[in-house]
Formats: C-alpha cells, structure tokens, sequence
C-alpha cells in the first residue's frame, strides 16, 4: 500500500515536470508564432527598398533601418571578434599558466550577463559626449564591446580541447609558438571558434539597449558612421511605442526578419558544434 | 637569423594576444571608473541613503531620488524568479531523467532558442499580444479568485490594464527560464550514476532519486544558475521598457505601472538637458551595475565550487 503511495506521488511529480517543459515550449511557439502572424503581412519590397514615409503616406520603408543595422553589426564585428579571439588565444596559450588568465576567464563569465544598457552608458560617457553627438562608432564600439567577453571564452575554450600533444608534435619540427597555434592549433580549433562568433554576432543583433543612446537613430538613408545611424531594433521600440497603425505593422516587419535572422544563426551554430564535437 | 625572426614574430604576437586579453579588464575597471566619476555630482549632492530611499524624482526642481527604480527592479526580479526558478528546475529533471533520449535535444535547443530570441521582441510581442490578454482575462479572474483573499488580495487590487509590474514579471520570467534550465541540467548530469544506482538499488522511486540524491549534490550549481538569472533579470531593458509604463512611485498592486532602474535609463537618459539630471541617472547605472556585478560573481563562485567537487 504504502509502495503504492509513494509510486503515484513519484509518477505525479515526474508528469509536473513534463507540465514544465510543456510550459517552455508553449511560449516559444507562442512566441515565433506571434511574430510570424503579424511580421508576414509586413513584408513587402518597400519594406526593404524604401526609406521611412511621413505618417499616413502610403509606402514607407525601412531602407535606412536595414542598411544602418548591418554597418553596425559589421563594425562591432570587426571589433569585438579579433580582440575576442586573440584574447581568448592568450588565455589558453601564452597565458595558461597565470593566475592573471583564471582572473580574466571569471571576469569575462560575468561580463557576458552585465546588462547591455551599461555598457550603452559607458560609451556615452567615453565617446558620445566628448565629441558631442551620437554617431554610429559609438553603437559599433558598444556592441563590440558586448562581443568581446563571449568570442573570448568559447575561443578559449576551443583551443583548450586541442590536444597537447599535437602542440608538441608542431615544436618538435622546430615550429615557433606563434606558428603553432596560427597553422595547427587555429586550424583544429577553427569550427568551434566560427561557431563561438555566429552566436555572438546572433547576440549583438538583438541589442537594442546599447544602441539608444549612442548610435540613437536617424529617420534618413545615411552611410556616415560618424553621424546618427538607424537601426532596426531602436526603430522597433520608436515604431511600436508610436501611435501609427503602419508603424507597428512595419515594426513587426522589422521584429520577424531579426528574429528570422537570429533563430537561424543559433542553430547553424549549434548543429556545426555538434557536428564537429559529436560523440 | 630565421630563428632570430621567429623568436621576434612570436613576442609581438605574445604582445598582442595579452593586450587584447587584458582589454577585459581594462573594460570592466573602466565601467566602473567611469559610471562613477559622471554620477559623482549626484552622490555628492544626494548622498547615498538620500539618493537610495527618497521618493522624489523631480527634472523640474532637479530634486532625484531612487526608490522608486529600484523597488520597481527589485518586485520585477523576484517575482519572474519565483516564477521561473521551480520551472526551470522542472525542465532540466525532464530533460535528464525522463525524456527518451531523441526529444532530449529537441527540447534543449527549444528552450535554449527561449534565450536567443532577442529583448526586444519580447517586449513588442508583451505589449501588442501579452497585455491584452492579461488585461481582459487573466488579470480579472486573479482579482475575482485571488483578489477575494484577505491580505493576499491588496497584490491584486487596481484597475487591470496590462501594463503592469505582473506582465513585466511574467515576461522576464520566460525570458530567465532557459539561463536556470541549462546550468541546473548540466549539473544534474554531474551527478555521480554510482549515487542514484544505490539509491534505486534499495528501492527509491524515480523521484524519491531525483529529490533525495540529485537535487541535494547538485545544490550549489543549481544556486549558481538561479544568481545568473537573477543577474539578467536586473538589468533587462527593452523587454521591460514595453510593459512597465514608466511611472515613478511606489507600487502598491502588482497590477500598477512602475519604473525599474534599466527602463528609466532607457527612457529619459537622451531627454536628460542638466547635468545633475544626467548625473542622477549615472547614478541608477552604478547602482544597477554593482548590484548585478556582484550577484553575478557569487553566482560564478557556486558555480566553481560546484565544478570543483
């Protein structure tokens, strides 16, 4: 009787748990659904292909959104990936040995969850008020800054799964360090480290915290980094925080082809980590 | 002479690897320095506990106080935490003890994807789809059941619009789940198969071995994954930003609109036109980053100590 008991309270609290899973994946869908329905009905060619249209003027776009987003994203690229990756090179090379590394592995763990609006703040003070205006390096700096952290740690980690001996196999042929991990450890590494900046540049696209109040936004098709640039997801928060119905219809537009964009970058990346790391 | 070049390439590559590595800390010590240096005029002007407890927070009479803010932070966190923290926990034992092993991946990307879908799509999917919803049928029926309590139901008093502190709370509490989720199932893995074998060896049920022998081992890296959400839940913005309204006072229901620290950043930190204005919000920030600084590192320590067993 009492094995009886304790059976049914154990197949109760096993199908809680199943409830909860059901509840993650509830909301997903919920979610990617949501964004669908209303994003699909958005997308049209003066989406891409036209610049913002005065409120109740049929035809708008988002051109300056989309080409000022990809310029940022690019510059923080260009930015946070190579220090990234040489940092984190440091960290498992050069470094390994020093307590110094441990202590810039732990900071950068905790650097990755600092809230992005601080980093935003921070470039305020150092960049935009010194020059005083709001111009695209300062958003492509706030987000390269953002990617630093997380290209650091997987690159350290990818390189940390290279075994030693290979390494000593390199030096054995007279190899120099640098040729070392430039030609063998970079080359058995290289998967893991693609995979490491997918996600952050998946990541960063998302910001919109950081990108307030330094790159701001900016209603004209502009190319000029030192000067205001859109972006698509301040646009989105001006957009459906305004009172136009085509704003928000233009904001989900917007909101589906970011997330479109992210979802499919996070799982490239994590099916080219498990193909490369599997078993 | 090759050699000697060699040895040259090698040091300016060592050279430059530590550089870019100690960036990091340069970064983290320059936030600091800097946040605090742009909100010294407030602290000078306001004081600590003076800033910390006053109510006010007046642009006009350049009078500013924080408590609004960050009751507003504090309320939001705690309950997407207690929201999200026993679901979380829920997943990671589906995922490690009962899923067949080909849904295992399945629902760990979900709820990793959970993760990746960015802040701000969050926030316009709570306030064009979530608020409704909440305004028209589940805020209503909390009042009518809940709300009828006595003590528990001043928490649900208040007009039900939607753009409220409970949105905002449930919002960030899906947001939190998979950070809870990924770091509880990794450590539930790390439980030793010889424990739970002995365990059901003299008969434990599955969840007899699940809340005697897993939980209990993987206690600290389970704690370590609860800080690091609650280290994201403060400093969430734009998802927050949608749902919360912006509104400076003290919440009484969580059916009232407020402010949290990252939200008033958000939304008055270009319209800030004086200095001690401005000053007052670096304040918020340097506040909000020690807060979420430290949270995070204790979160980093259990979960070292947790890898280290």
């Amino acid at each position: 009787m009492i094995l009886k008991k304790r059976k049914v309270i154990s197949s109760l609290a096993l199908f809680v748990c199943f409830l909860t899973a059901l509840w993650g994946i509830f909301w997903l869908s919920f979610i990617i659904i949501d964004v669908l329905r209303h994003g699909i009905t958005a997308i049209n060619p003066s989406l891409f292909l036209n610049d913002p249209a005065p409120p109740g003027e049929e035809g708008g776009g988002l051109r300056n959104a989309f080409v000022g987003h990809l310029l940022i994203t690019v510059f923080a690229t260009l930015i946070g990936v190579p220090v990234g990756v040489l940092g984190g090179t440091f960290l498992a090379e050069y470094g390994r040995k020093y307590n110094i590394s441990k202590v810039i592995s732990t900071l950068a763990d905790i650097m990755v969850s600092v809230p992005a609006i601080i980093i935003g703040a921070f470039i305020y003070a150092i960049i935009v008020k010194p020059l005083g205006h709001f111009s695209g390096w300062a958003g492509a700096i706030a987000l390269g800054i953002i990617m630093i952290p997380t290209v650091l740690r997987t690159t350290e980690n990818m390189l940390s799964l290279i075994p030693w001996t290979l390494r000593e196999a390199a030096f054995a042929l007279g190899a120099p360090y640098y040729k070392v991990i430039i030609q063998v450890v970079y080359r058995g590494a290289a998967t893991g480290i693609l995979t490491g900046i997918i996600l952050a540049i998946a990541r960063v696209t998302g910001e919109a915290a950081p990108l307030l109040f330094t790159a701001f936004n900016n209603n004209y098709f502009s190319l000029d980094m030192s000067q205001p640039i859109a972006s698509l997801t301040v646009t989105i928060f001006q957009y459906a925080m305004g009172p136009y119905e085509e704003w928000h219809a233009q904001a989900w537009g917007a909101a589906l082809m970011i997330t479109v964009f992210i979802l499919f970058a996070t799982i490239t990346g994590r099916l080219l980590i498990k193909r490369r790391y599997k078993g | 002479m090759k050699k000697q070049r060699g040895k040259f390439t090698d040091i300016v590559f060592l050279f430059i690897t530590a550089i870019t590595a100690f960036s990091v800390i340069a970064i983290s010590v320059g936030i600091f320095i800097v946040l605090f240096k742009e909100s010294l005029p407030a602290i000078t002007k306001f004081g600590i506990g003076g800033f910390i407890f006053s109510t006010e927070w007046n642009p006009v009479q350049e009078i500013f106080g924080a408590a609004p803010a960050l009751i507003g932070t504090l309320i939001t966190s705690f309950f997407a935490l207690l929201l999200a923290v026993p679901i979380a926990i829920g997943i990671a034992i589906f995922i490690t003890e009962i899923a067949p092993s080909f849904l295992k991946g399945v629902i760990g990307t979900a709820i990793e994807l959970l993760a990746a879908i960015p802040s701000i799509i969050y926030g316009m999917w709570g306030l064009f789809t979530l608020a409704p919803i909440m305004s028209h049928d589940i805020e209503p029926f909390l009042q009518s059941t809940i709300g009828k309590l006595p003590l528990f139901g001043k928490l649900f008093e208040g007009t039900p619009l939607g753009v409220d502190l409970f949105t905002a709370s449930i919002i960030l509490s899906i947001m939190i789940i998979p950070f809870t989720a990924s770091i509880a199932r990794d450590s539930f893995n790390l439980t030793p198969s010889v424990l739970k074998e002995s365990a059901y060896a003299i008969g434990a049920t599955k969840w007899e071995v699940v809340k005697d022998v897993v939980l209990p081992y993987s206690k600290l890296g389970v704690l370590g994954g609860v800080g690091l959400s609650l280290g994201r839940a403060l400093g969430e913005t734009m998802a927050v930003a949608f749902v919360l309204g912006n509104l400076n006072q003290i919440p009484t229901s969580l059916f009232d609109a407020a402010a949290t620290v990252t939200v008033k950043l958000a939304n008055e930190f270009t319209e800030a036109d004086k200095d001690i204005y401005l000053s007052s919000l670096y304040y918020l920030a340097f506040l909000l980053f020690i807060m979420s600084f430290t949270i995070l590192a204790l979160a980093k320590i259990f979960l070292m100590k947790a890898e280290r067993k």
